[in-house]
């Protein structure tokens, strides 16, 4: 389980930072959503959802 | 005034409604039914980080900055993916050595040290005080914006307003009250306010749901959903910024220090610290606080640009103060209720953090400041028995008094108008500055005293020097020129651009060097000096906590001799009598000693004194306490050594033993089934023998017998003399083929025997084998019916040995058939990937309880006769030869007359 976190927090390190970002750092719309808007939540969500199944399934 | 009074009775009435909550939850506590003892409410009372900063301020950043607000969420998000080793590894030390401050954790993880711990405590407080002062400002121009609907378009000079003082004056004395009445209502050695911690959880709901509800109010009620929300602001170049990543340079460097920051200051933060370790109920919480705190963050971040984005659009022409959005917007849209709500919303972000930041700081400053320093200073006896106890309580609640008025004078005279995420930055980044010292101190032995020191002063005074002193500068109480030309006119000195770095903003760069040059003075003053015995012995028990079971560390570390009475003594000064009595009672009882009578205090006694101690006066001041009536004799290094290797040796032994006597029992096992074969392969051998010889017999017998009349009478007529040397033959060729037997059984049963492996063919070699016993069946007038598969049949195997199973089926079959009558049905065929051959005979088949036995030794089935004519053995030996070939052999259960017997080989 720790192990599976720690990759959870190596990925979030990478995804949520330079230069990840700066490719969804212009003009274009997710469902009427900005794309780096859509892009920061959407990882966000995706790593809290993560975590909580690796915790919560045992 | 009406709007007045009634906004202050419903802040009191929702006030009073937290009170309640806590009384509720600590009579909870006393009937023993923990509120707070749940995994959910644990994580709830983290949100205590989301705070007044959080409720207005991230808004304010974010109609001008855009993102930049959330690496504060993020960096925490990505912190508690590491909680459940991190977390639980302090949470474990603090329980154990009841350390209830992040002073005393690191004072006492440094070898106790006072001056270290007085540091610390002094550090947090001065650098706390900015971000209470925040949250004063944040309730004060909320209240003034309801009251005075007017003031709100001057928001941003708020604060000079001469009755707006008054207010916030007003406000804080009312947190100061509530403050006491909440957290240091009464002294306890744990440290723990469970009334406390659930007013927190109720609170973090409160302030999240009203967040949603103003960001649902604005986007939907205000604007058409999202997508129209946001394509009004893109008509605005300067709003379509603020979805961008920041064009400034080193906004993505600003980015990840600030995540970098906020994850090493989240724990270091005093009511972080408080609420995730001090209050923690069980260790085990934390695993569910690891996804549901980020999600918490999640939820109260999500609808933070759109509300920005709602403000710009709708103050496109007015200055309203960003920070005010979350309450302007429903005010002027005309949703007073919805104003109020909010304002209670930011009430709970405000008061929780006031309220917990206050006692965990009042905890700091009289355990690791005050209390040291009333025994260094002689005011407080170590060898008196004067109680101290109510004086340790007033200590508490003037700390609080103290923290609270400090913070109101920051605020009015330093603040100003500084956004509110600006001042919480310079907090979080004078509290990270532990960070290397706390995280370095429970995973690296090495980590010195004068290590922690040095790099803990020198974070601070570049702190000082770059955040809070460059504020002054700029409210005007230094010249501005230092900000120009830099200190003493030296250019790289100039705070907001040190070391001549002038690619980040103020708050980044003063990240990276503080931080930078924390850690280096941590490690390397580290490396270059020597730990003392005591603190090399802390070392190891904090770096190594789950390796010193309780039990057996209590007896470490300590040397000395005290009496009962004068440990009782010491601690009813500070716990007072009722508690002492209980705590003396209960240790007595667990020993079995005789409670009213003085005995000598064991190290187990001292060292659990001492831990009650310091849950009420710190560790610091504890460990002082005791060393003055416990005539400790001081430990050099190498007898503290001694004494962990002696703890560490026990339990390694312990553990060698357990694993010994599970060897042991393994062994013991193996060879009591190594014994049980030996003895039926004993019983084998002698049944094995006594078999032989009766069967060798038997033809020796006939053979001697025969010779002896064919000797003795030399007179008997050619045909009897011939028909007796038949039959000397035919039991000499028995005899031969016994003894062949007997040499292919051993061999098979030692795995001695050859195999000449190769293609055979069954077909062919079943007709083979007809063939040569042809004569015989045609002796016995024995009537063969064979069926067989057109193509060849092919197996690997060796021949002469697969040969030997059909000779020996074949020859049983004729055994036991009926004279004249015989028949014999030999059917080969293909079933799947296998050969089957069956033979079945109409002989007088086998009866039940032989048929599990016919494949072993020695089995000897009695023909029609009713006399035995083989060796046993033909069966076992075919069964050992079909298995080396991976076939199966079998009998058919019985149908009818007869017998059937089959094997199935792989084809190939």
């Amino acid at each position: 389980m720790r192990q599976k976190l720690f990759g959870i927090f190596l990925f979030g390190l990478v995804s949520l930072n330079y230069p990840v970002l700066s490719l969804f750092s212009k003009d274009g719309w997710v469902f009427q959503i900005p794309e780096l808007y859509f892009f920061l939540y959407s990882v966000w969500f995706f790593l809290i959802i993560l975590a909580g199944w690796v915790i919560e399934k045992r | 005034m009406t709007a007045n009074l009634g906004l202050l009775s419903v802040a009191l009435a929702y006030l009073g409604l937290l009170f309640g909550i806590a009384y509720f939850a600590d009579w909870r506590r006393s009937q023993g039914r923990s509120l707070i003892n749940n995994p959910s409410i644990y994580a709830l009372s983290m949100a205590v980080y989301c705070t007044g900063w959080t409720f207005y301020g991230s808004v304010g950043k974010a109609a001008s900055d855009g993102f930049m607000f959330l690496p504060i969420y993020l960096g925490p998000t990505l912190f508690a993916f590491l909680w459940i080793p991190v977390l639980r590894k302090i949470i474990r030390i603090s329980k154990r050595f009841s350390l209830t401050s992040i002073a005393d954790f690191i004072s006492s993880r440094y070898g106790k040290d006072p001056f270290l711990g007085g540091i610390v405590a002094s550090v947090a407080v001065l650098g706390i005080l900015p971000y209470i002062s925040l949250q004063l400002k944040a309730i004060g121009a909320s209240f003034q914006l309801i009251v005075h609907p007017s003031m709100d378009l001057l928001a941003d000079s708020l604060p000079s307003f001469p009755f707006l003082q008054d207010e916030t004056w007003y406000i804080a004395i009312i947190l100061i009250v509530f403050t006491i009445l909440f957290g240091v209502r009464s002294l306890d050695s744990t440290e723990r306010h469970e009334g406390m911690v659930a007013a927190v959880a109720f609170e973090s709901i409160i302030k999240l749901f009203a967040f949603l509800l103003v960001g649902f109010f604005v986007v939907y009620s205000m604007y058409d959903g999202v997508g129209d929300l946001f394509s009004n602001a893109g008509e605005l170049p300067e709003l379509r910024e603020l979805w961008h990543f920041s064009s400034k340079p080193g906004a993505y460097e600003e980015w990840l220090l600030l995540g970098l920051l906020s994850m090493l200051a989240f724990l270091m933060l005093p009511r972080q610290f408080q609420v995730c370790v001090v209050e923690n109920v069980d260790e085990k919480h934390v695993n569910r606080a690891v996804w549901l705190f980020p999600l918490y963050l999640f939820l109260i971040n999500i609808f933070v640009l759109p509300i920005a984005l709602a403000g710009r659009l709708y103050f496109a022409d007015t200055p309203v103060d960003a920070d005010t959005f979350v309450l302007t917007l429903p005010m002027n849209a005309g949703n007073t209720p919805l104003a109020w709500f909010v304002f209670i919303g930011g009430l709970s972000a405000t008061t929780s953090m006031i309220v917990v930041e206050t006692v965990a700081l009042s905890t700091m400053l009289s355990n690791s400041l005050i209390m040291p320093l009333l025994i260094h200073t002689g005011i407080v006896k170590a060898g008196e028995i004067t109680a101290v106890d109510r004086l340790l309580l007033y200590i508490r609640r003037g700390s609080v008094a103290f923290i609270l008025m400090a913070s109101y004078l920051y605020f009015q005279k330093v603040i100003g108008s500084s956004s509110l995420v600006s001042i919480g930055l310079v907090s979080f980044l004078a509290v990270a500055q532990f960070a290397p010292a706390l995280l370095g101190g429970i995973y690296w032995k090495n980590g010195t005293r004068l290590g922690a020191l040095a790099g803990i002063l020198a974070g601070w005074c570049v702190w000082t020097y770059t955040l809070p002193f460059s504020q002054m500068i700029e409210t005007g109480l230094f010249s501005s020129a230092i900000m120009s030309d830099g200190l003493f006119n030296i250019s790289w000195l100039r705070p907001h651009q040190l070391f001549g770095l002038d690619t980040m903003t103020p708050v980044a760069q003063a990240t990276f060097w503080s931080l930078t040059i924390n850690i280096s003075c941590y490690i390397g003053v580290s490396l270059f000096t020597r730990q003392t015995a005591l603190e090399r012995g802390q070392a190891n028990l904090f770096v190594d906590e789950l390796r010193y079971s309780s039990d057996l560390q209590r007896q470490s570390l300590w040397r000395g001799t005290a009496t009962s009475e004068e440990l009782r003594s010491l601690l009813q000064r500070f716990l007072g009598a009722k508690r002492t009595r209980d705590v003396f009672e209960n240790f007595a009882r667990k020993k079995g000693l005789n409670p009213t009578k003085i005995w000598q205090a064991d190290a187990e006694l001292v060292q659990y004194t001492e831990t009650l101690l310091s849950g009420a006066i710190g560790s610091v001041s504890a460990r002082i306490m005791i060393a003055s009536v416990a005539k400790e004799e001081p430990l050099d290094m190498e007898e503290v050594m001694e004494m962990l290797d002696a703890t560490q040796q026990v339990i390694a032994y312990s553990q060698q033993l357990e694993e010994k006597s599970t060897q042991l029992q393994k062994a013991s096992a193996e060879l009591s089934a190594a014994n049980q074969r030996l003895k039926e392969l004993d019983e084998l051998k002698d049944e094995f023998i006594a078999n032989i010889t009766h069967e060798l017999r038997t033809p020796l017998t006939s053979i001697r017998a025969f010779s002896e009349i064919i000797h003795n009478s030399p007179k008997l007529d050619y045909e009897k003399r011939q028909e007796f040397l038949g039959i000397i033959i035919k039991e000499s060729e028995r005899l031969t083929r016994l003894i062949n037997q007997i040499l292919d059984f051993e061999k098979l049963a030692s795995g001695r025997m050859e195999w000449y492996m190769g293609d055979v063919d069954l077909k062919q070699l079943l007709e083979d084998t007809l063939s040569s016993m042809g004569q015989l069946m045609r002796d016995q007038q024995i009537e063969v019916d064979l069926s067989l598969e057109k193509k060849p049949m092919i197996v690997y195997g060796d021949q002469d040995r697969l040969a030997q199973v059909l000779m020996n089926l074949l020859g049983n079959a004729i055994k036991f058939c009926p004279e004249k009558e015989g028949r014999i049905r030999i059917k080969l065929k293909q079933t799947g990937k296998l050969a089957e051959l069956r033979v079945e005979d109409n002989g007088i088949g086998i009866n039940a309880e032989d048929q599990a036995h016919v494949f072993d030794k020695f089995r000897q089935l009695h023909p029609r006769e009713g006399k035995p004519s083989g060796t046993g053995l033909g069966l076992s030996i075919s069964k050992s030869i079909i298995e080396h070939h991976q076939g199966t052999i079998g009998l058919v259960p019985a149908s009818g007359s007869g017998a059937t017997f089959f094997f199935t080989l792989p084809l190939k």
